[in-house]
């Protein structure tokens, strides 16, 4: 980073923080902190609703992904305009009409308490295992390409995100992610044309696209069915739509957007701008990935990208030799690589596949030295790859733009979900059964202060996990088992007029069994858990309704809010 | 003034940018 890339950097987001603050003044009733007094047009819901899943990984662990194991990820995001279609005809007029703060007060005014609270509490743990994650990852990364130490990253991360959620609400949290998020697509539009511009001069963007081709990167659909396989087109539309309706129909964190619309018809269009905007976009930031894959083809990549780990290996006598070979290696792979380019046969290309494998097979000898120099932990640099292109090559000022969308994304992640943990924790939790008639000034207050309890629980999961590599992914995990079951209990409720709260709750926790089973004992990939899980909640949901039905639900109701 | 159709159009495209360069 150099001092124009700081300047960048730093006034890009000083001034987008300025401005989402000055847009949120006059955030005193809890309606107007909570739900923006449900002011919001489409343009800016749909904005904050991207802004808020982007995190920084799926920014730079997405092209680091698609440089190791290709293009085929995009698949992961078939499901989700169907997603949008099916909550925007059915969740948004649902939690419009009953006015409400969170998902989970819905279920209160269709079950009963209990489910409220318990599914305000699976969402509490689950998202905020995952703010922990959204925060610790990307300082990590941003610390080791930035030379900064990982603690301060995520101290300077954390207290600028909390400061300005605290102060502002929901109000400052949209009208920061619609700069973020336009700087999120400036970056990725720069860091794609840049790849395009940085190849060598007799290399054209089709013949790029031929080498990603040979190498396997461009596997963008794959069309057979497995269960096995993570990223297929059948996972995709089928697994993606259960977890796209998951995410976006049942978790606070995207379901506070879309409530704060000015009426149904801007909360369903905010669904719709989503839906057309994200598939592409994921795509182009694949692109992005398998283009730096080409452009080392050419330039010799370091052995291993995470510079830290590689400092450390360095001083070990073998490193120098195994440097040596993975040299040799990248040369013959760079002569294979311009002479398929000139021959483009069946030859050719077998000629290239092999000086590939002996590239690899030598990065693999130097990932072995790193193992053995720390205890045997798994070693993965795929979310430094496309930073390490970046500082390495880009010029100064593309870098310090590039770098502020990449903090872009992490701040609208993490700043989404700290105002939605303190919306449930207060609405679905404090008001609901500690402090039931409180002023509204007391509660934006406990609003406030659960935004900072929140952020600074997350600055300190952040700070602890960073010592634990490998529990990023386990928490990862342990999110995902959650996902499905809470969708099966709004199935419930917005489907099955029989439903009611004892069904939902066991419903809810027959789903959780089964997912934690299925992940325990079989290889089934983890995009399918979400519609097993679902479709238990729902079966085991009305089958225990029917057993137990309170006298109050035979009576037919119109669907009210009161 | 068609998602689902946008969907299987891009679907269709990501198909054929598959075939033609993978």
């Amino acid at each position: 980073m150099r001092p124009l890339d700081w300047v960048v950097l730093c006034g890009t987001l000083a001034l987008i923080i300025l401005y989402g603050l000055y847009r949120g003044r006059g955030s005193g009733t809890v309606s107007s902190y909570l739900l923006a007094n449900k002011t919001m047009p489409w343009w800016a819901m749909g904005l904050s609703i991207m802004a808020t899943q982007a995190s920084a990984i799926t920014f730079i662990g997405t092209t680091g992904q698609s440089y190791t194991d290709g293009m085929r990820f995009v698949q992961f995001y078939f499901g989700l305009p169907l997603a949008m279609v099916i909550v925007a005809a059915t969740s948004v007029p649902f939690f419009h009409r009953a006015g409400v703060y969170t998902a989970y007060e819905y279920l209160e005014k269709r079950f009963d308490s209990k489910t409220r609270t318990l599914t305000s509490i699976v969402f509490l743990i689950q998202r905020g295992l995952g703010v922990g994650v959204a925060l610790a990852a990307p300082a990590v990364v941003l610390s080791v390409l930035m030379g900064l130490p990982d603690r301060r990253t995520v101290v300077i991360m954390g207290t600028l995100i909390i400061a300005y959620t605290v102060i502002g609400g929901i109000r400052t949290v949209t009208w920061t992610d619609v700069l973020l998020m336009s700087i999120i697509f400036l970056g990725i539009a720069t860091a794609l044309t840049a790849s395009i511009l940085m190849m060598p001069k007799d290399v054209s963007l089709r013949d790029a696209l031929y080498l990603a081709g040979a190498s396997g990167k461009l596997n963008v659909v794959d069309l057979s069915f497995d269960w096995k396989t993570r990223y297929n087109l059948w996972s995709g539309l089928i697994g993606g739509t259960f977890l796209a309706l998951s995410y976006f129909g049942c978790d606070q964190s995207q379901v506070q957007r879309y409530l704060t619309g000015k009426s149904i018809r801007h909360s369903r269009i905010s669904l719709i701008f989503n839906a057309v905007m994200k598939v592409p976009m994921q795509f182009f930031i694949l692109l992005t990935g398998a283009l730096v894959f080409v452009f080392f083809l050419f330039d010799p990549p370091p052995m291993l990208f995470h510079r830290a780990e590689r400092e450390r290996v360095e001083k070990l006598d073998e490193y120098g030799a195994a440097e040596a070979r993975y040299r040799q290696a990248f040369e013959e792979r760079r002569q294979a690589a311009a002479a398929l380019l000139s021959a483009r046969d069946a030859a050719a290309r077998e000629r290239y596949r092999v000086a590939e494998k002996r590239l690899e097979a030598d990065r693999a000898e130097g990932i072995n030295l790193v193992r053995r120099t720390n205890g045997g932990r798994p070693y993965n640099d795929t979310n430094y790859i496309f930073l390490s292109f970046v500082t390495r090559y880009l010029p100064a000022g593309v870098v310090g733009l590039i770098m502020a969308a990449v903090f872009a994304a992490a701040m609208s992640s993490i700043s989404g979900e700290l105002n939605s943990l303190a919306t449930s924790t207060v609405i679905d939790l404090y008001r609901r059964h500690l402090q039931k008639n409180a002023s509204d000034r007391h509660y934006v207050l406990a609003a406030r202060l659960a935004t900072a309890f929140w952020g600074l629980y997350a600055m300190t999961f952040a700070l602890f996990v960073n010592r634990l590599g490998s529990l990023i992914e386990a928490v990862n995990m342990v999110g995902s088992l959650f996902y499905g079951s809470v969708l099966g209990v709004f199935v419930l409720a917005f489907g099955v007029k029989r439903a009611n709260g004892h069904g939902a709750v066991v419903g809810l926790l027959a789903g959780l069994a089964t997912v934690w089973w299925i992940s325990r004992n079989t290889e089934i990939s983890f995009l399918w858990y979400n519609v097993a899980a679902c479709l238990v909640v729902v079966a085991v949901g009305t089958l225990v309704s029917g057993m137990m039905q309170p006298a109050e639900v035979s009576v037919p109701q119109k669907a009210s809010a009161n | 003034v068609a998602v689902v159709a946008y969907l299987f159009f891009l679907i269709t495209l990501f198909y054929l940018f598959t075939v033609s360069f993978n």
